[in-house]
């Protein structure tokens, strides 16, 4: 069989605690993503401690995902004209919530060359780390 | 890093890719071939990678770049992913004779303290 070729570089460590959005698919400035594809990206949680009882880092009530400035989801689950997934894929399985992917399909055909933004606003439910 | 594997004969190691513009100069690590076309017997489930010990302690995220180019062999497909002690965090497939290129990933490594192995694997997939 034709060997694959798996190539990575630029491997680094973030010491920066906090919440970030990272992993997107399309990748944040790419160009010549489908028309009728998907838009993916992931909310990671990197704090390092939270009290034992509180097991999911991301709070969904505070969580809101803009499509071309237009509400596409929030806590209470996708809005018209948008849909997809919202799985907690965050290890270790004893802390829930801690690496969030998000796929979020649009019912329209966006148009030929067109930007498509996506905003996410999100916080923990760690009190002074947002 | 070390070369930990091989598969199909080749090692897995740090090169200057003909088929790949790495984002942080012209060195890379590669699994597997450069160049399109190499065949090799490949057993149903081998895998190769490379691996290295990493004192996560502070560590939030793990950040890399990465190109993954699918065999075009029909029927087969490899797994690309990232473990830590043997657990995989990051990890994905593609359909055969694909690419896919980001300039970067990120890994939430929050929960460790200490050396933990870290391995970029592949490993041929048709069966699971």
């Amino acid at each position: 069989m034709e060997l694959p070729a798996l190539y990575f570089d630029v491997l680094n460590t973030s010491a920066a605690e906090g919440i970030y959005v990272e992993n997107g698919v399309p990748e944040i400035g790419s160009l010549g993503a489908a028309r009728d594809g998907s838009v993916g990206f992931d909310i990671i949680a990197a704090v390092s401690a939270w009290p034992t009882a509180l097991t999911e880092i991301v709070d969904y009530a505070e969580t809101y995902i803009y499509i071309n400035d237009v509400l596409a989801w929030d806590d209470e689950g996708f809005k018209a004209g948008f849909s997809g997934t919202v799985e907690d894929v965050g290890q270790p399985e004893d802390y829930e919530r801690n690496v969030v992917r998000f796929v979020i399909d649009h019912s329209d055909t966006w148009s030929s060359e067109q930007v498509v933004s996506v905003r996410v606003v999100s916080k923990t439910r760690i009190p002074d780390l947002g | 890093m070390p070369a930990s594997l091989l598969i199909g004969g080749h090692a897995a190691g740090r090169i200057q890719p003909t088929n790949w513009t790495p984002p942080g100069g012209e060195w890379c690590y590669l699994v597997g071939a450069d160049s399109d076309g190499i065949i090799e017997e490949i057993e149903d489930g081998e895998e190769s990678g490379i691996e290295q010990s990493i004192d996560l302690t502070g560590i939030f995220m793990i950040v890399f770049a990465m190109k993954f180019r699918q065999t075009s062999t029909p029927g087969r497909t490899f797994r690309l992913s990232v473990r830590i002690d043997d657990t995989e965090w990051f990890g994905f497939s593609i359909p055969t004779g694909t690419t896919v290129e980001y300039v970067r990933r990120a890994i939430n490594a929050t929960r460790f303290t200490g050396v933990h192995n870290v391995a970029f694997m592949i490993k041929e997939a048709s069966g699971s």
